[in-house]
């Protein structure tokens, strides 16, 4: 299968309070480790961290909008590699390695990876 | 009703929330900490409205839903509300370190009620870290959409 692009466009969010709060509300995870700055300082990262499917989500809508419909992420696995400190921006790429099969990247603003995986993707059939 | 100080409410039984979601498993005044998971273990099915406010909330993080098919991404923000709530209270903590998602193709539409079943596929100690691995699977009208692994390192 060749009708897979060789990389899917970026896609960049920012993970302000405001934003974390509002994702905190969708997912109804409202662990204060993202949300409280006085029990992030007593935890190992010393400040609130975004949740860690925000980053993930990032990749996945950033293959949802490259497809516009024509594929789709079959299967994803991915490691949480680093925390995204709340406030951080974090942007999501996809690099095709061969056929469908890609390495999955969300870097936040200060050049490091927070999310690193590989996922393969299939095309969409029409019902 | 209860009320976490960091949570959701959970709603009796088979009654719906004040959001509206449906909750059909067990729940506990004790607290899910480590030694109470084993494999296999079912915390039965949470069922979430891909609603109005489900889709403001993500819009707001993602930008504006083209159409009127639920992106992958809102499947899995489903999943993870299906996760907290099947499973209160919960200590305060818990850091999500890993995840595998599988993705049938099957979609659903804007507005519909997706089942998540809750299950826990592993719960292993190493060096000292409390390791639990979660399953979801995500289904609509009987069609699973996608199922994910849910790596959690257990605050206690």
């Amino acid at each position: 299968m060749t009708d897979f692009p060789d990389t899917i466009a970026p896609l960049t969010i920012s993970t302000g309070p405001a934003v974390a709060r509002g994702y905190a509300e969708l997912t109804q995870d409202y662990n204060p480790i993202h949300l409280d700055e006085e029990f992030a300082r007593s935890t190992a990262f010393g400040r609130p961290i975004a949740h860690g499917t925000m980053a993930l989500n990032l990749v996945v809508e950033a293959v949802t909008r490259a497809a516009g419909g024509a594929f789709y992420i079959a299967d994803l696995d991915i490691r949480f590699t680093a925390p995204t400190y709340v406030g951080q921006t974090l942007t999501a790429v996809a690099t095709r390695q061969s056929g469908a099969e890609y390495v999955l990247e969300t870097s936040a603003d200060d050049g490091r990876v927070v999310l690193k995986g590989t996922a393969r993707l299939a095309m969409r059939v029409s019902e | 009703m209860k009320h976490f100080p960091f949570g959701p409410d959970i709603a009796p039984l088979g009654r719906a929330d004040e959001k509206g979601n449906r909750v059909t498993h067990i729940t506990t005044d004790d607290l899910w900490t480590f030694d109470r998971f084993k494999a296999g273990q079912s915390f039965g099915a949470v069922e979430v409205a891909l609603d109005s406010r489900r889709i403001k909330g993500w819009q707001a993080v993602y930008g504006q839903i083209c159409g009127d098919v639920a992106p992958d991404g809102l499947i899995v923000a489903g999943m993870m509300e299906a996760y907290i709530l099947a499973i209160q209270p919960r200590p305060k903590g818990n850091v999500h370190a890993a995840q595998k998602l599988d993705f049938t193709g099957v979609q659903a539409a804007l507005g519909d009620v997706i089942t998540y079943q809750v299950s826990v596929a592993k719960a292993e100690e190493k060096k000292g870290r409390f390791w639990v691995t979660f399953t979801i699977t995500a289904a609509h009208n009987s069609k699973v959409l996608m199922q994910g692994d849910i790596v959690s390192i257990w605050a206690a």
